[in-house]
């Protein structure tokens, strides 16, 4: 009958699947703050111009740093593939006498930041601060990356692929290598690069260990000429090695998905019988619980009791706890901000922009927080001096480290929701607007929920870029621990170290026992 | 309660143009089947008519009210559709009553409405209910139901029994079609299963690359194919080389009559024949061939049967003793559909 109802020039300017303008906007931010870091490499390389450049990265003492970074990051790298896989096969496939209790104790070291297990392993002796003492505290505080997602993928797994293999003449060992291990080869992957892009940036663990790598020499030549040309074509180098391992990490995230062929649950299989190996099994297992988790433990106990008979740093704990919490709470709630236009986009909108606003932060993430921060710091000297030194520029370089966490957080919730529930609702009567309201915000709330815990702990647990952002006075868990550790003031910084421990253990524990839960067998 | 008319309907996704001019008219309380495979446009069509996506070019009008055309399109909330998408997509965090309920304005909510829809679908006792507590044949009944609480003119289903066990989805499916005619509302089901789609639907809308290529009611559809595409669409089919002469087709199997529509010129054709069309018959009459093989298939048996070059598959009842290089006597019955072109 008649059109009028409705407005056709509003209509026809849209089109269908494309975003709305307001949300490529929003998207747009983020995008342009993960961006910075890049630019500023390319900016302050351009400045100093190709014979500066050149003879920087040719000096001698570039090479050294090269081959320790390259060394540290190869040997943590391939150490903790290997003791991740070990430990995700035993919990997972094998009848380790108390795996329940093993799952979580793998997981756990997770809960020690690496400058605080540095610290402490430090404290026991020089010995541990060489090369080879920095290769083993990092590969016992790093090899979980890897044993989680590979353990999660042997559960995942339908067994029936290793039982083909079996029925076709393999062997167990063979079965494993053939079948086994090809399925979970994407998760291996994936974690094995993100112990190295974590190796690439490391900067507080070296620092304290008196290992020089990038990062170390970066920071150094930051200290003793501020915005320098040096930082800036260390950081060029550093960033040829990490921004490899981070895209190809981010692909190899992405290509994540446990293929089972046919309809029905997959079938649950008894474990392995492990046979005369349980005991040798068991002892490896005491042993990693006893250098990854008992040591630190041990070290951070000892200097507590040694440093309550001084009884002075308790009462500084309350101001840094309360300037952690004051800079994670804000932080976590600007980045779940800035990451829900990117969640949205990615999972409604799909398109080039989209897709490039979707991974952009990823390869950022893995890209060392020092380099993040030196790029805030050389953009905001220049063209917003008022912001520099305060919580702004802080939240921004978290927001350039931590935004995938509250993506995929948000993500993983967003994805429960498909598109047809709102057209449902559209069908139903309801405005986009209200079919978001109404069905949308309803069901990703605890994805919020989740993405604004994991975000406040991380943010606790960042020493990096709150060491060199945070405005001047603010003291945090974590600057505290550094500045004393690094003097060697080692009772001093224990109850820092405790506490930050303490609240890392918590969210830890829950998540694995919730995986746990999800699928477990009787 | 309304008709529903579309007219040369065009849409692209990027380069692919997965409508090309489809044109359909279904009219007042009717039940009209999308049937097609997949990836020809039918999930398309409906997600336009619901307004989920814009038209390039055509018209689709709603009781006689343009809703999609070159310059306008209403959203879909202002379309007074019902939709019933694949697998239900019942809203996780409410209630059966909760879901269906969303449609409703409050008072409605607070009145008998939502409970006379879910007696209507036949799921009284499920109303407090989540989802995730529902058989897959009960979320198909509560979508249903949220879709016909408002009153909608149009009904929309998307191969809303796709996710059903086979015997489950006959039964789903007739029970809720006949709830859904209850209520007297235009429905649009899209199905790529021509069995769903015949018990269903007043008229069957074969769509093929796109376009419409017949919609006819559901006996016209099976029984006269407008192509040898929409043949095989619709069923089972099977094709034998043919001479055409005089509106007669002249085959392996004999001389046979043709339908005289779409009709077929004189010369070299294929002659579509229904497998039940092909019986076995005493000896002495039809045509005498060789049996090849047996396929026991339960109430009935396949024989493949040899006539020199051309082995057919005929029906056959499952006592019947014959077994492989016995000779089997083969009739047509009725008439077939030629389409001209050799093979």
């Amino acid at each position: 009958m008649s059109q009028q109802a409705f407005s056709p020039a509003v209509a026809v300017a849209r089109r269908d699947a494309g975003a709305p303008l307001w949300l490529l906007l929003t998207a747009g931010a983020p995008v342009l703050l993960v961006a910075l870091p890049l630019a500023y490499v390319a900016t302050r390389g351009a400045q100093a111009g190709p014979a500066v450049a050149v003879a920087e990265i040719f000096r001698p003492r570039t090479g050294e740093l090269l081959v320790n970074t390259l060394l540290l990051a190869i040997s943590v790298t391939a150490l903790s593939t290997l003791i991740g896989v070990a430990t995700a096969w035993c919990v997972e496939r094998a009848a380790l006498p108390g795996r329940r209790g093993w799952r979580v104790v793998c997981v756990l070291p997770l809960a020690v930041p690496a400058f605080v297990a540095s610290f402490a392993w430090a404290s026991l002796g020089p010995a541990f601060q060489t090369m080879g003492g920095a290769i083993l505290i990092l590969t016992l505080s790093h090899y979980p990356l890897v044993h989680l997602p590979v353990a999660a993928a042997l559960r995942g797994m339908d067994p029936a692929f290793e039982d083909v293999a079996r029925s076709l003449g393999r062997g167990g060992w063979r079965a494993f290598f053939e079948a086994t291990l090809p399925q979970a080869a994407p998760a291996l992957g994936a974690g094995a690069l993100l112990v190295l892009t974590h190796m690439f940036a490391e900067f507080g663990a070296l620092a304290l260990l008196r290992v020089q790598t990038f990062t170390t020499a970066i920071f150094d030549s930051y200290q003793l000429e501020f915005d320098g040309e040096t930082a800036a074509l260390q950081s060029a180098v550093l960033l040829a090695l990490a921004l490899p391992a981070a895209l190809l990490e981010m692909r190899l995230r992405r290509g994540l998905r446990f293929a089972r062929s046919g309809k029905g649950a997959a079938r649950r299989r008894p474990p392995v019988p492990l046979g005369r190996a349980t005991w040798p099994a068991l002892a490896g297992f005491s042993l990693l619980a006893a250098l990854a988790l008992g040591a630190p433990l041990m070290m951070l106990t000892y200097w507590l009791a040694v440093g309550s008979s001084a009884g002075r740093a308790i009462a500084d704990l309350w101001p840094a706890l309360g300037g952690s919490l004051g800079l994670a709470l804000p932080g976590a709630l600007v980045v779940t901000a800035l990451g829900a236009p990117l969640a949205l986009l990615a999972t409604r909108h799909r398109g080039p922009f989209a897709s490039f606003a979707d991974k952009l932060p990823y390869v950022v993430h893995g890209l060392p927080g020092l380099v993040v921060a030196l790029a805030l710091v050389f953009f905001a000297i220049r063209f917003a001096p008022q912001a520099y030194q305060t919580a702004g520029l802080l939240f921004a370089a978290y927001a350039a480290l931590f935004l995938p966490l509250a993506q995929s957080a948000l993500r993983g919730s967003l994805e429960l929701v498909p598109p047809r529930f709102e057209e449902v609702g559209r069908s139903l009567g309801r405005s986009g607007l209200g079919a978001f309201a109404w069905i949308v915000a309803p069901n990703i709330l605890p994805g919020v929920g989740g993405a604004l815990a994991l975000l406040t702990l991380e943010i606790v647990r960042e020493l990096t870029a709150t060491l060199m952002l945070a405005p001047i006075g603010v003291r945090t868990l974590a600057t505290e621990v550094w500045s004393h550790a690094n003097e060697g003031r080692y009772a001093a910084a224990a109850p820092f170290a405790a506490l930050l421990v303490a609240i890392s253990a918590v969210p830890v524990y829950v998540f694995t026992r919730r995986a746990d839960d999800l699928q477990d067998d009787p | 309660m309304t008709t529903v008319d579309i007219v040369g309907a065009r849409k692209s996704h990027g380069a692919r143009e997965v409508l090309s001019g489809v044109d359909l008219a279904a009219s007042d309380g009717a039940v009209t089947a999308l049937l097609g495979p997949s990836g020809c446009g039918k999930t398309t069509l409906l997600r336009l008519i619901a307004g989920f996506d814009r038209l390039d070019a055509g018209e689709i009008a709603l009781g006689g009210r343009v809703v999609s055309g070159p310059t306008a399109h209403l959203p879909p909330e202002k379309r007074r559709i019902g939709y019933v998408p694949q697998e239900g997509a019942l809203f996780p965090h409410l209630s059966v009553a909760g879901n269906v309920g969303f449609g409703l304005t409050r008072a409605e909510r607070r009145g008998p409405r939502i409970a006379e829809t879910l007696a209507l679908v036949g799921v009284s006792e499920l109303a407090a209910r989540y989802p995730h507590e529902l058989s897959g044949g009960q979320q198909q009944r509560v979508a249903l139901a949220r879709a016909l609480a408002p009153r909608p003119d149009v009904v929309l289903l998307d191969e809303p029994f796709n996710g059903l066990d086979l015997d489950l989805r006959r039964a789903v499916s007739e029970e809720v079609m006949a709830a859904l005619r209850k209520t007297g509302a235009s429905a649009i089901l899209v199905s790529h299963d021509p069995e769903e789609a015949f018990a269903s639907a007043d008229i069957v809308a074969v769509m093929d690359k796109g376009c419409i290529a017949q919609a006819a009611p559901p006996e016209t559809v099976y029984a006269a194919p407008a192509s040898a595409a929409v043949a095989r669409i619709t069923g089972p089919t099977i094709f034998l080389d043919a001479t055409m002469r005089d509106g007669r087709a002249e085959t392996a199997l004999g001389v046979l009559p043709t339908r005289p529509d779409p009709g077929c010129r004189d010369g070299a054709a294929r002659l579509c024949l229904r497998p039940e069309q092909i019986v076995t018959v005493a000896s002495g009459e039809g045509r005498a061939g060789k049996v090849t093989v047996r396929s026991f298939r339960g109430d009935h048996c396949v024989l493949t049967v040899a006539f020199g070059d051309l082995a057919l598959p005929v029906r056959a009842p499952a006592s019947m003793a014959i077994g492989p290089d016995e000779p089997v006597h083969v009739a047509v019955m009725g008439p077939g559909v030629a389409f001209s072109g050799a093979l």
